[in-house]
């Protein structure tokens, strides 16, 4: 087979490359709060910092649905999503979601109050704690369903979700109970600055072999990394996704000290990063032209 | 039970796009869905150039990955393999769309419907009758004309196609015109490696 270069196509009656634009910046904010709810509340959860938790359940319980009901053509019969749990991520993700919202609300009200104890209460948290990751991941698992989308179909994008939603969940951490949790508690500090930085690091090698493994997978595959890296949006993902989000992010966190202006500015930085890539593997998703051969 | 299938005959389409016209008319779709239609593509650099014509449809794949992504059931294969929707249950999450690998499904926006295609605000009588059966918010796809299967006929496209290039049969009939022509020409799926087992073939 030769090597043939396809142009980019709309709606024209032209064999090519053409854009996903079915999902959009709705579902991209729906994601973005998704995941950095849950690795919010998944990161809160160990130190018991009920105030992360609580905000972490908002994002994922109020925010994300509001963003996923603007999306939806009929939002009145979304509770069908849960009739696919057999084959659909969607589906699957409903039910963690809907795990979560009960369990999860029912874990904090439990935490600060102390209604349950013993069994009941280890329950609580499990379920809490388990539906939280699904709902950190599931929506990688989403993407990487669309066999024709190379820069969505790969195996790599829970992993981008789950690594992406707990580098939220530590900055918000930082955010959140700078004047709390951490206020006596330097060590902690230190932990989680530290965890941080690990975490911007890990964003950094994953987005690489991200990038590689979408240019080296099909030609539209390629097609879309060179939209990212040199055409139509390298102006927002370069600066925005690899500078902002990783190199300045890793930066800050490496050298920055731990005032709580600092604090704040790493977590602007990776937060920025984090809402850009959301909105841009939307935008670059390309599908390979219907026939992937010329015929002669 | 048949199991329908079509195939196109690529040296026969001469990219008029007859069948596009007739999918339109057979099914009053709105602007931007087109559940048929024929693309080009230029091949080879001046002074050897040539065009060639590619027919796309939905491809009613055997694992189809529309069906497998819809979370509420709203797509279906029929026992005759022919995959459909329905749109009491689809909630216009759009997952199909984006999973379908061939970029056939499509979602209806109120716009077009509302507005029509000639006047704005003002749909002409053919619009009129034809959008009842379609409701906005839903995605939606090619159903090979099922209603005109049931009766005996063809699909739209390939009872139009002028040169005979879409041949619609069983593809578990071995004498069957489409499935003879698989068999003897080489018949292929496109993009076979995503294993969605497509029931559409192309010969060169």
């Amino acid at each position: 087979m030769q090597g043939k270069t396809f142009p980019i196509v709309n709606e024209e009656f032209v064999l090519g490359f053409r854009p996903q634009s079915e999902w959009g910046w709705k579902i991209a904010i729906a994601f973005f709060f998704g995941e950095l709810g849950s690795g919010l509340f998944f990161v809160s959860a160990f130190y018991d910092f009920t105030l992360g938790m609580a905000i972490g359940w908002v994002l994922v319980s109020v925010c994300k649905p509001a963003a996923l009901f603007m999306h939806l053509g009929h939002p009145e019969r979304a509770w069908r999503a849960i009739m696919g749990l057999g084959h659909s991520w969607i589906s699957r993700g409903l039910l963690a979601s809907v795990l979560f919202t009960g369990f999860g609300g029912a874990h904090i009200i439990n935490l600060h109050y102390g209604i349950v104890t013993g069994g009941l209460a280890q329950l609580l948290m499990i379920v809490a704690m388990v539906s939280c990751v699904v709902v950190m991941i599931y929506l990688g698992f989403v993407l990487s369903y669309s066999p024709s989308i190379s820069l969505w179909g790969s195996g790599i994008m829970p992993v981008i979700s789950l690594t992406y939603a707990l580098l939220g969940g530590v900055t918000l951490v930082l955010i959140f109970g700078y004047h709390t949790l951490l206020a006596d508690n330097p060590q902690l500090l230190s932990t989680l600055k530290s965890l941080e930085l690990g975490l911007v690091l890990l964003c950094g090698v994953i987005m690489l072999s991200f990038l590689h493994g979408a240019a080296y997978a099909s030609e539209a595959g390629k097609a879309s990394v060179a939209l990212l890296l040199k055409h139509d949006f390298a102006k927002w993902f370069v600066p925005f996704v690899l500078l902002v989000g990783i190199a300045v992010t890793a930066l800050l966190a490496y050298m920055g000290p731990t005032s709580f202006t600092a604090i704040l500015a790493v977590a602007v930085a990776e937060l920025i990063g984090d809402f850009a890539l959301k909105i841009l593997l939307f935008k670059a998703g390309l599908y390979e032209p219907a026939i992937g051969h010329s015929r002669f | 039970m048949p199991r329908w299938g079509m195939l196109f005959d690529l040296k026969r389409c001469i990219g008029c796009n007859a069948c596009a016209v007739a999918c339109k008319q057979e099914n009053t779709t709105p602007t931007g869905v087109h559940f048929t239609k024929t693309v080009s593509e230029e091949i080879g650099t001046y002074p050897n150039v040539t065009r060639a014509y590619v027919p796309l449809i939905c491809n009613h794949c055997e694992d189809a990955p529309c069906e497998r992504a819809c979370p509420t059931g709203a797509t279906y294969t029929r026992e005759d393999g022919i995959v459909m929707v329905d749109e009491n249950k689809c909630i216009g999450c759009k997952a199909c769309a984006t999973a379908c690998p061939y970029k056939n499904r499509f979602v209806l926006k109120k716009a077009p419907i509302k507005e029509g295609y000639y006047t704005k605000g003002n749909i002409t009588p053919f619009e009129k009758q034809g959008y009842v059966r379609w409701v906005t918010g839903t995605a939606v796809k090619c159903t090979f004309c099922h209603e005109r299967v049931s009766e005996g006929k063809e699909p739209a496209c390939a009872a139009t196609c002028p040169t005979e290039a879409r041949v619609f049969g069983d593809l578990d009939d071995p004498n069957s015109k489409i499935r003879r022509l698989i068999q003897a020409r080489k018949g292929y799926q496109p993009h076979a490696e995503f294993n969605t087992r497509p029931k559409v073939f192309y010969v060169d």
